[in-house]
């Protein structure tokens, strides 16, 4: 089969989803696969999106460890903290007891992430407007990071992040350096925009660390299903940890 | 890489997955598409295919092309011909053309592209292959007769279940497209039923050994998406449909 190395499940909070999958499987080696499924964040960040989602997603990694899915990872960064950052361990431990099978939650790979990378300071993109930046400080520091800056793409709604150029995530990176030059990392909110190509390409030219949703998604869900080797081309969190 | 496209820089295609999780389809369309096609996907909960379940997924794929064309899609194309062809076979064309008007975007549908796919083919005897259990086989053997107008010479059916289509190695479809053809040789067309197992890496060795069209239901959806969307590239290794129309 595919999969023959490892299945990953993905929860995938948008309505629609385009970007995630075109960037997994320029990450994953041969023979790691991805199942996916789509939940009910769309235009709007609604309490209502976020709860339906929690829920589907409870519902989807049952099937997908039904599917034999190496490891299920509840995605959405928004979704997951709408039940609160302490509560996510406990979650993911239960459902795993339930279904049988690893859980992971898109928070904690990302905090855990920003721990290997040993990064303190963290200035942090996203694309889902400027009244949003106020939500992308408090999720950083809910995590235990400081957040030194937040700054949004606009005109992009999260139905069309596929729309977004490949340009914009090194253009909005070196914004965000220049204007936050104590960060010692800079954050890609949202695994659903083009990003994975500018990630060595920001490291190097602005030394700082790159810790992206996507990619650290995928690493965590990778690392967890036994796909330790280093893997190139997508920063320092796949080549070095 | 070229900084200033997006992914979808050619066409972006939105498509209804009829599963509740999908696993081959996107890795299948990946390598059938050339650069800078994308892939824009909605899950529909398609359980256990009972009517219910079926009934509900029409009326989320109905809303899911609205969806898709707010988000861009180039063309919507509703996956899950049992789905598709759920309210009678004579209703397809007609729910394609109001949705299109609505939405404004090109529409279509996995049952008008394999609509399409067999007539540019030229089939006319064709053995049904599947994935799923025996019990299938009248609803495939119904399809094949009503709603495409062909002659259903015989079915196959492979054993599995939909929630297993993932674990099914690449000899399956290999091995069962023989077994067919052992046992209706006077098939012109191998029909492999479901985009969601892996099947492509035996269209070309099966239509080369047998001399017979090979059709499936990803390759005619992929195939139909590019075409609808002024993709005419003509690819190799996947068969006839995508190198000769």
């Amino acid at each position: 089969m595919y999969g023959y190395r490892a299945r990953i499940g993905y929860c995938s909070p948008p309505v629609v989803t385009e970007v995630f999958v075109y960037e997994f499987y320029k990450m994953a080696p041969p023979g790691v696969t991805l199942l996916l499924t789509t939940l009910e964040v769309g235009l709007e960040y609604t309490q209502q999106a976020f709860d339906g989602s929690h829920d589907r997603s409870l519902e989807a990694a049952k099937y997908m460890a039904g599917a034999g899915a190496d490891v299920v990872v509840l995605g959405g960064n928004p979704v997951n903290q709408s039940r609160g950052i302490e509560n996510l361990p406990g979650i993911c431990e239960d459902l795993s007891a339930e279904i049988g099978t690893k859980v992971v939650a898109s928070t904690l790979c990302q905090k855990e992430a920003m721990e290997k990378l040993g990064v303190k300071k963290v200035a942090s993109a996203h694309a889902s407007g400027a009244q949003h930046n106020d939500r992308h400080a408090k999720q950083m520091e809910n995590m235990g990071f400081e957040s030194v800056g937040v700054t949004s793409l606009e005109g992009h709604k999260l139905l069309a992040y596929g729309k977004i150029p490949t340009e914009a995530a090194f253009d909005v990176a070196k914004q965000l350096k220049d204007a936050h030059p104590e960060a010692d990392c800079i954050h890609l909110a949202s695994a659903h925009w083009p990003t994975a190509h500018a990630i060595d390409r920001i490291e190097n030219e602005l030394g700082v660390s790159v810790m992206n949703s996507q990619q650290a998604i995928v690493w965590k869900a990778f690392r967890t299903a036994g796909i330790t080797e280093p893997i190139e081309g997508f920063g320092r969190l796949f080549r070095e940890f | 890489m070229n900084w200033g496209q997006i992914h979808g820089h050619r066409a972006r295609i939105g498509y209804t997955v009829a599963a509740v999780t999908t696993e081959v389809y996107p890795i299948d369309w990946y390598r059938i598409v050339p650069d800078g096609v994308s892939l824009m996907m909605i899950t529909l909960p398609l359980g256990d295919r009972s009517e219910k379940d079926v009934e509900k997924c029409y009326a989320i794929s109905i809303e899911a092309a609205h969806t898709m064309a707010r988000a861009g899609a180039d063309l919507v194309l509703l996956g899950g011909l049992p789905i598709n062809i759920s309210k009678g076979d004579d209703t397809v064309e007609g729910l394609m053309a109001k949705l299109e008007s609505e939405i404004g975007v090109k529409m279509s549908c996995s049952a008008l592209a394999q609509v399409r796919a067999f007539a540019a083919l030229g089939s006319k005897k064709v053995a049904v292959v599947h994935p799923f259990l025996a019990d299938q086989n009248p609803r495939h053997e119904r399809t094949i007769a009503d709603f495409f107008g062909l002659d259903p010479v015989g079915v196959h059916a492979g054993g599995s279940s939909l929630v297993a289509l993932g674990t099914l190695a690449p000899q399956c479809a290999l091995d069962w497209g023989r077994a067919a053809m052992a046992a209706h040789p006077e098939a012109d067309t191998i029909y492999f039923g479901c985009p969601h197992w892996t099947v492509i890496d035996a269209i070309q060795p099966l239509e080369d050994e047998f001399g017979v069209n090979v059709m499936t239901s990803l390759q005619a959806i992929a195939w139909d998406a590019m075409r609808q969307t002024g993709v005419e590239d003509r690819i190799d290794g996947f068969g006839r449909l995508l190198k000769e129309f």
